[in-house]
């Protein structure tokens, strides 16, 4: 597959301001590496950036009325874990976030790929947490 | 993760964050167990294993990557479904 058939995600990066270093960036269980790489791989088999592979990981990201609570009541009910780290946090460490598609839909741009990489994406986050959102425990 | 996770098995897995403009979650086809069940209308098992979701295929779209199957996310747990024919005897055990 040629880089060219790939989607290119600057078509689909919104308009809306960066957010602050203060804003959270909320991810889904499970968090472990192969997970992350595993979806980031899936991602680079569909979109570019900068016209290469996009691995990437999608997060959401609070902002306005996209409060934490919100982001794990309507769109993390599924999940019985999840995470939190800072946007400065995640910046601090070199990942770049793109605001795509709707919000609060953000992508981690995630270098290669690999393992490592998502271990250090993960080492930005604080430790998992219960979402008290979840509709059923097992 | 207890011995009922362990055990699920997913039919097509996915990120539940991972949504394109459509706003539907989405895999590729060639992920599925079976890809022959994982026809445009068809109910399946989705997520990942420790938090599996029920969720119908909304569409099939050939791409360079592979077919890419968007998918919506059903509302509740799995396990409500299941409760739910069991008490109208739609589903022994």
């Amino acid at each position: 597959m040629r880089t060219d058939d790939l989607q290119p995600i600057e078509a689909h990066i919104r308009g809306d301001d960066p957010p602050p270093h203060s804003a959270l960036v909320v991810r889904g269980g499970p968090l472990h590496t192969d997970n992350i790489a595993q979806h980031a791989a899936r991602q680079a088999r569909e979109f570019s950036y900068q016209s290469e592979p996009m691995y990437s990981v999608s997060v959401d990201v609070t902002s306005g009325a996209w409060t934490l609570e919100r982001i794990l009541s309507e769109r993390l009910w599924s999940r019985s874990t999840f995470a939190t780290g800072s946007v400065g946090a995640l910046r601090k460490r070199g990942f770049l976030l793109l605001g795509t598609h709707s919000q609060p839909h953000f992508e981690v741009i995630l270098g290669n790929g690999d393992l490592e990489a998502a271990a250090t994406l993960l080492s930005t986050f604080g430790p998992d947490e219960a979402n008290p959102f979840k509709r059923r425990r097992r | 993760m207890n011995d009922q996770a362990a055990a699920v098995e997913t039919d097509i897995p996915c990120d539940v964050q991972q949504v394109d403009d459509t706003g539907f979650v989405w895999a590729f086809l060639d992920e599925a167990r079976d890809p022959a069940r994982v026809t445009e209308g068809a109910i399946v098992i989705s997520g990942d294993p420790g938090d599996p979701v029920l969720a119908r295929v909304v569409s099939l779209t050939d791409r360079p990557g592979g077919t890419k199957v968007h998918l919506q996310v059903l509302p509740g747990d799995p396990q409500d479904y299941a409760d739910a024919l069991r008490r109208a005897h739609l589903l022994s055990a």
